[in-house]
């Protein structure tokens, strides 16, 4: 069972999974425990275009990571990275 | 009596999460078996958590459902003592812990997101625990996993799909010979080519966008499902994409393909599905992401019969075929041969390591990734019997019991042959810290140049073999073995207005300093 997480960091943008079915430029978040590419809880896996308004931005959020995504339930941005 | 399917399970873990509903759960058990036995199967159910069961197997029992190592050995014992035709695992991995296997692509420079492998792999073959997915090319045994929900309190899923395995009817060839195609829109070129190796040239693909993801019944009524989309961990959708010029650059476009929620009372019973999908079947709970079930376990609870996917990301050309188009076609050719699920899925596993000498990391991934969700004895498409079996002498010889077929017992010997001898005889690329001879070097950068690729990284590697590929290969044949390395120039293509995607892998494999194959792969 995937437990919820809190993590706080700066949101890039960053070609994941390279040369695989998943290889795509995706919205990462950077912080101190490693990057995780962003996933909003109920959003698409790719091209979720809610998540470009994160992007140069500092955020604190909340979700359950999985095989190096981040799916996030709740966030609030910090302000500009 | 001999067993013919033996079912494992950890009984304990199913009563943690189920209770008094376990009785349920052991009811629709012994109906599966009743019409297994009306099928001609004697079913044996062993709890792996038993220490009763397990010592009289002459193991030990699983101390808890995390125990990788000891499900891996008790199943193995088990195996052993029974020998049977088919092994069903019984639950998700919070009852059976799929084994995690060293992620072969985390090795490298620029990994992808999988810190590990989960895998039903090991449990088919015959080689003793280990994490490396290179010592589980040689499978041997035909299982398949009929899940229940991961985290669930009511078995209501699992219960269902016993019932499905209990009733299942073989079915005539033609009713599977239209199958539903669909595919990302960039990746149609390697989607019909799969396609029409299996059904033919006229076999239509649709491509996301722009369909999907709302299908009819009519749309999803065929009995094969082949899909080539894009899925992603812990979601019920499968996306589709095509590639969009934008301002000058080639961007992709993501569109919803296909969602759990959209199949309900639209799939036919005796489905079988065959997924390229990443994470096409990773099994999750669904309250944990987005409180919808997966499209795997979907499929299965609507009627299918077998799911045939992937538990992590999968790996595949956009055009021509490889890795996950490889081992998915050869599933369906399988089924629709008339094997059972089961022998199916680990002829597909055979038939996609037997092609290479040796398997590169992203062979090797796709071999340990893929898996069968579904009972392993099922058969969807009934096998061409010969005109001699109907003839009334068979069939009073049948009856006496002076006429035993025993043509499974034949399949199975061809297996456990084809396995051991892949055991004893491919090689696998590992990691080396070795540097790349000159002249390689300089014709991979003579490529890149060509390929305009920018940031190239290098990566080395030396191809090892098991020690029992001595002893059936040529003096001639081991010299070039030992000789052997692969050299890797991987680096992001200008985003030229060719079309062509952004990452590009220049593969050189050398033997001693001559350059004997090479090949340029795209990302999508």
């Amino acid at each position: 069972m995937s437990k919820t997480v809190r993590l706080e960091g700066h949101v890039t943008r960053k070609r994941v999974n390279p040369g695989s079915k998943s290889d795509h430029l995706a919205v990462v978040l950077v912080c101190a425990t490693g990057e995780f590419t962003l996933r909003r809880q109920g959003g698409a896996p790719f091209g979720d275009t809610a998540l470009d308004a994160l992007v140069g931005k500092r955020v604190r959020a909340s979700g359950v990571v999985s095989a190096g995504q981040f799916i996030v339930s709740q966030h609030e941005v910090l302000g500009d990275a | 009596m001999a067993t013919d399917k033996l079912i494992v399970t950890n009984i304990g873990a199913l009563k943690a999460k189920y209770g008094a509903r376990l009785a349920a759960v052991r009811k629709a058990l012994a109906t599966l078996a009743a019409a297994d036995r009306a099928r001609g199967l004697s079913t044996k159910l062993v709890a792996i958590d038993s220490a009763a069961q397990m010592r009289a197997a002459g193991g030990r029992p699983v101390n808890t459902v995390r125990d990788q190592r000891g499900a891996k050995a008790a199943i193995d014992v088990l195996y052993r003592k029974h020998r049977p035709h088919y092994l069903l695992i019984l639950g998700a991995q919070d009852v059976v812990p799929h084994v995690a296997l060293t992620n072969p692509i985390s090795m490298q420079d620029d990994p992808d997101e999988d810190a590990v492998v989960p895998s039903d792999l090991p449990y088919a073959c015959e080689a003793p625990w280990s994490r490396d997915p290179a010592r589980f090319l040689g499978p041997t045994r035909v299982i398949g996993r009929v899940p229940d929900e991961v985290g669930a309190s009511d078995p209501a899923l699992l219960l269902k799909l016993l019932a499905i395995a209990a009733r299942h009817q073989a079915r005539e060839r033609a009713l599977y010979d239209e199958p539903f195609v669909l595919s990302a829109k960039s990746w149609r070129a390697s989607t019909q080519l799969s396609v029409r190796s299996i059904f033919g040239a006229s076999t239509p693909v649709i491509t996301s966008p722009p369909h999907g993801p709302s299908w009819t019944r009519a749309q999803l009524a065929p009995r094969v499902h082949f899909i080539n989309c894009h899925g992603g961990t812990l979601s019920p959708l499968y996306q589709g994409e095509e590639r969009k010029r934008v301002n000058g650059e080639d961007v992709p476009a993501f569109h919803d393909a296909h969602h759990s929620t959209k199949l309900r009372a639209k799939v036919s019973e005796g489905t079988v599905i065959a997924a390229e999908c990443c994470y096409g079947a990773a099994l999750y709970d669904p309250l944990v992401a987005q409180d919808a079930p997966a499209i795997c376990t979907t499929y299965l609870s609507e009627g299918a019969y077998g799911f045939f996917g992937s538990t992590t990301i999968a790996y595949g050309p956009s055009e021509g075929n490889g890795q996950a188009d490889l081992i998915c076609r050869y599933f369906v050719e399988a089924v629709l041969a008339g094997s059972s699920l089961g022998r199916a899925a680990v002829e597909a596993r055979q038939r996609f390591i037997a092609q290479f000498s040796h398997l590169d990391p992203s062979d090797l991934k796709t071999a340990a990734q893929f898996l069968l969700l579904g009972d392993p004895s099922v058969h969807a498409v009934c096998p061409a019997a010969h005109a001699l079996a109907r003839s009334r002498a068979v069939a009073r010889a049948t009856r006496s019991g002076s006429l035993r077929p025993g043509a499974r017992n034949f399949r199975r010997e061809r297996i456990v042959r084809t396995g051991r001898n892949l055991a004893r005889t491919v090689g696998a690329a590992v990691p080396s810290k070795q540097r790349t001879p000159a002249a390689v070097l300089r014709l991979l950068e003579e490529l890149a140049l060509e390929s305009g690729l920018r940031d190239a990284t290098h990566l080395a590697y030396r191809v090892a073999f098991p020690s029992g590929a001595k002893a059936v290969s040529s003096p001639e044949i081991e010299s070039s073995r030992r000789a052997r390395t692969v050299h890797v120039l991987k680096g992001r293509r200008a985003q030229a207005d060719d079309g062509n995607p952004a990452w590009t892998a220049l593969i050189a494999t050398v033997e001693g300093r001559e350059v004997v194959h090479l090949r340029r792969v795209h990302s999508r």
